[in-house]
């Protein structure tokens, strides 16, 4: 426990220190928020967001390689550091593209195929015939819905994130052998080979959940520091004594990033941080083996990333509006509430969520 | 004498009056000619007042447009720069869905024949009757039969234009001696466009509507309806549906 408050208090001061440097050389790379890119502008008030830094998710990246690297680097946390590796270098090439690089639109299948028997040059012909079911996969998730922008397009993502979430799958099953999940006042209950499916796909919605809900200033970064918490306080019980450091560094440094993240926002997170994080997040849960706790502790990033597929579905085949707008958050937005309200609302429920989970934990012991 | 059932009549005053912000506001015309993609059906021309009501809202928050500050024509002009309004077709067909759940027998879907179709179009079309149903179906001889002028009653429907350029549909809403009145939502009649009451007025019960007085004109004293009429002359004119037949 002790070690553990050192810890945040040590990531959270060298955090705050770092801070203003990553704010000030942000400002001066450019890589700030530009209203046309960003799909949460699209609500009028947000316009006032735009040329604040993005990319914030470095301060928490960063406090957490350095104190992770020389303080608790060992068997426990480097599966970890890769996945918040990889995940915050999709979420990074995310923002930069968003910023810097140029619309790119998905070509239809059809359009594609013909492309592929027309060309005048027959190298071109070839590649695009071999690129046949690359187009196909990428116009599935347009019809989806999906919207292809400047960034990293959906189905580019999951495949990503199918990776990271692999190279945990891989490590749990095939290197430990687990293929139990622990659920509360049952026990372990062993679901075999679905274990590596069941890791991937939660690491994916996790990672999509967080980044969904960093949609509003303090946010996601609040809502993060209540789960992450729950979680410490389990490592702390079951005496996973480097699981809890790596988690208190992680809420160190949530803490001084949601310093500047506060309403008005000096600096955002960007994917680079809500990606990470939230992968992150159902990665700690799988190596705690408390992964039926993570929907109840992380119960809003659920809600969030749920009503953004309920209301998918639903405009899909009624055309209809189930919310006002989704994620939730913005239902709220759209209702009249403040920012601000949305905001404490959401993290006073993420608080109860939390306590909730921790309270099953415990009395499943 | 056929009746609007109250409910119907209802339905016809919330789109002459949508409740903006407290403001009434008469519902504008707008259709879906860009085929938008995945589009909410009250951006395609073709929601119930509630739901424009509740897009305009959405949109406002959105744009940053202050409905509180504007008026009911400032927010009809917003509404249609966005594309929020009702088509000719989804106002008939949300009026007749009303009307034949109101008598409790079943609804617009049930009573139309659509034409033959695939497995996949029937599902999609139980989804979303509404914007599957338009001016050509409602009026075609599968489901209505011409009506002469003289016996023409309340929910009688109006064919306009044509194949050419997309039909247009007009709904009786009053019937006496001398006029009969409808309501249609048209493009035309410049900032007047949207859900409209027309009247004709009748002059000799024997002949057809061309011969008639129609009474709805613009500014330049033209009757866009009218002209729309004479646009495929020999295949316009008044219809009953069958489904009001069968009683």
């Amino acid at each position: 426990m002790t070690e553990a408050i050192t810890i945040i208090l040590l990531s959270t001061f060298f955090a705050f220190a770092i801070a203003p440097l990553i704010i000030n050389i942000l400002y001066r790379l450019n890589v700030v928020r530009k209203i046309e890119n960003d799909f949460s502008s699209i609500v009028g008030e947000r316009t006032q967001k735009e040329g604040t830094p993005i990319m914030g998710g470095l301060i928490i990246i960063i406090t957490t390689l350095v104190v992770t690297l020389t303080l608790n680097w060992n068997t426990y946390t480097y599966i970890p550091i890769i996945v918040l590796l990889i995940s915050a270098t999709l979420g990074a090439l995310d923002d930069l593209l968003n910023i810097f690089g140029r619309k790119r639109l998905v070509r239809p299948l059809h359009k594609h195929i013909r492309l592929a028997m027309i060309h005048k040059n027959w190298k071109k012909r070839v590649w695009l015939a071999l690129l046949i079911p690359w187009s196909a996969y990428k116009n599935i998730w347009y019809k989806l819905g999906s919207y292809p922008g400047k960034g990293i397009h959906a189905g580019e993502k999951i495949i990503v994130q199918t990776l990271t979430g692999g190279i945990v799958a891989f490590w749990l099953f095939s290197y430990l052998g687990i293929s139990t999940i622990w659920i509360p006042f049952l026990g372990d209950f062993e679901i075999g080979f679905l274990m590596p499916f069941f890791i991937i796909f939660t690491i994916i919605s996790m990672s999509n959940a967080v980044n969904i809900s960093d949609g509003m200033d303090g946010l996601s970064s609040g809502l993060l520091i209540s789960s992450y918490s729950a979680f410490l306080l389990i490592a702390i019980i079951e005496q996973q004594t480097e699981i809890a450091l790596l988690l208190a560094t992680i809420i160190g440094s949530l803490i001084a990033y949601l310093y500047f993240n506060i309403k008005p926002a000096r600096i955002e997170m960007g994917d680079i941080g809500s990606l990470s994080m939230g992968a992150l997040l159902a990665t700690i849960a799988f190596l705690q083996d408390k992964i039926f706790l993570l929907p109840i502790i992380g119960l809003p990033f659920v809600i969030e990333i749920g009503s953004s597929l309920l209301q998918s579905i639903y405009k899909s085949i009624f055309r209809r509006r189930l919310f006002k707008m989704a994620p939730l958050h913005l239902h709220y937005l759209i209702k009249g509430w403040s920012e601000e309200k949305v905001v404490m609302r959401f993290w006073l429920f993420g608080l109860i969520t939390a306590i909730i989970g921790f309270w099953i934990y415990i009395i499943s012991i | 004498m056929k009746k609007l059932p109250k409910e119907v009549i209802k339905l016809i005053e919330d789109y002459f009056n949508l409740n903006i912000n407290g403001k009434k506001v008469k519902t504008p015309y707008h259709i879906n000619v860009k085929h938008a993609r995945a589009e909410l059906r009250s951006l395609v021309g073709k929601g119930t007042p509630q739901e424009i009501e509740e897009e305009v809202n959405i949109f406002a928050k959105l744009r940053n447009f202050n409905l509180k500050k504007t008026s009911e024509n400032e927010i009809r002009e917003f509404m249609q720069k966005e594309g929020i309004g009702v088509d000719c077709s989804g106002l008939v067909a949300h009026i007749l869905d009303t009307w034949v759940k109101s008598e409790k027998k079943g609804n617009l879907r049930t009573n139309v024949v659509f034409p033959k179709m695939s497995f996949l179009k029937r599902i999609i079309i139980a989804l979303r009757p509404i914007e599957n149903i338009n001016a050509d179906l409602l009026t075609n001889k599968f489901n209505s039969i011409p009506v002469e002028l003289e016996n023409v009653q309340i929910g009688d429907l109006i064919r306009l234009k044509g194949i050419e350029r997309g039909h247009h549909i007009a709904i009786i809403t009053n019937v006496n001696e001398k006029e009969i009145e409808y309501i249609h939502s048209t493009k035309h009649y410049g900032q007047d466009n949207g859900i409209k009451r027309g009247k004709i007025k009748i002059v000799n019960k024997k002949k057809d509507l061309e011969h008639q007085k129609w009474l709805e004109k613009d500014k330049d004293g033209v009757c866009w309806t009218l002209k729309q009429f004479l646009k495929e002359k020999n295949d316009n004119g008044i219809r009953r549906p069958k489904f009001f037949v069968k009683e």
